[in-house]
């Protein structure tokens, strides 16, 4: 399950913390997802993007969980539900 | 073939902190080369530990860990919340990378990793499964979860097997996934986890547990398993996770 705390300023993602119990790694590049959400267009898209090219780009390999899972919680989160 | 000799140790201590920088300092080293391939059987007294990525405000129920006396930690691997006592036991196996047994797939490497603890519950007689992608079961219900990690020139895998620890302890110090469905789940988890005592019908002590997880082991990896003790640099280098990292409020409860 992944759980998602975020702040929203002027439809731009301000604070973004994603939580659950999935792996990823490298682990110590978690931060960097995190970091290149913020200052987001609140919308699927971007966000799809942003987390598209950090996988690509930090090289990351997930187990349990996918880009688009993070996504999903992160969307879900956004419209005011939490993602199971 | 020359036979593959590995370590296996049986280290534990009193302080969860120190459980879980033993449990950093083993695949350090490994990775380093200055110790071999290690399996390590250990268990904490009473003790949440919860997964790398979680949120410790989200997942443990502060209160009744103070009430219980429940240490609350965090471990370095992935993955989801874990009530330990007593009666649920620990191994842990670091491997240094590029070992015949690791494939390129991770999911794969949960399998195999996981292959001789599915074997030793054989062994004991138990209808044990491996469940994607990091569970092992009996007849339906979870007896044992799994993390890893790849590190330090280290493949890491490590488990916690119930053997007839208090699952109503467990509901209580963990949250619920979803408040709302906070009932329905209290009742899951005691019909979507069991311990192997359960399963057996008999009580079983935590070495026969052990005793059958090594034959299993050294079955599934093809490999020996030779008892050691932890070299003076685990112990130093354990001793400074423990001082730096695993004691700490910003480690345990930052997220």
């Amino acid at each position: 399950m992944i759980r998602v705390t975020v702040e929203e300023k002027d439809d731009r993602i301000q604070k973004i913390m994603i939580t659950g119990d999935f792996f990823f790694y490298p682990e110590e590049a978690f931060p960097q997802l995190e970091q290149a959400l913020v200052g987001v267009k609140a919308d699927e898209e971007a966000i799809r993007k942003v987390v598209n090219l950090a996988y690509e780009k930090l090289g990351v390999v997930s187990v349990g969980v996918e880009p688009r899972d993070f996504v999903a919680a992160i969307m879900q989160t956004l419209r005011g539900r939490q993602h199971a | 073939m020359p036979e593959e000799n590995w370590r296996a140790l049986d280290v534990e201590y009193d302080n969860p902190y120190m459980n879980l920088a033993v449990e950093e300092a083993i695949p350090r080293k490994v990775g380093e080369g200055k110790v071999p391939n290690t399996v390590r059987f250990w268990r904490n007294a009473n003790a949440v530990v919860i997964g790398y990525f979680q949120s410790a405000k989200l997942e443990v129920n502060f209160e009744a860990c103070k009430k219980l006396g429940t240490t609350i930690s965090r471990r370095f691997t992935g993955g989801g919340a874990v009530y330990q006592d007593r009666g649920n036991l620990n191994y842990a196996i670091s491997i240094r990378k590029g070992h015949r047994l690791i494939p390129d797939d991770l999911s794969e490497t949960f399998k195999i990793l996981s292959s001789g603890v599915v074997e030793g519950l054989r062994m004991l007689g138990l209808d044990a499964k491996f469940k994607l992608f990091n569970d092992i079961q009996i007849n339906g219900r979870k007896v044992s979860g799994a993390a890893g990690s790849m590190r330090w020139g280290t493949v890491f895998h490590h488990g916690s097997i119930l053997i007839s620890s208090n699952l109503s302890i467990l509901s209580k110090v963990l949250i619920a996934p979803n408040r709302r469905l906070k009932d329905k789940y209290v009742r899951s988890v005691g019909k979507t986890v069991t311990t192997i005592r359960d399963e057996l019908g008999r009580d079983i002590s935590v070495d026969e547990v052990k005793e059958n997880l090594r034959k299993g082991i050294e079955k599934a990896y093809k490999i020996k398993l030779v008892d050691d003790i932890l070299t003076r640099e685990e112990e130093l280098l354990a001793e400074e996770l423990f001082q730096s990292k695993y004691s700490t409020e910003i480690w345990n409860l930052g997220r």
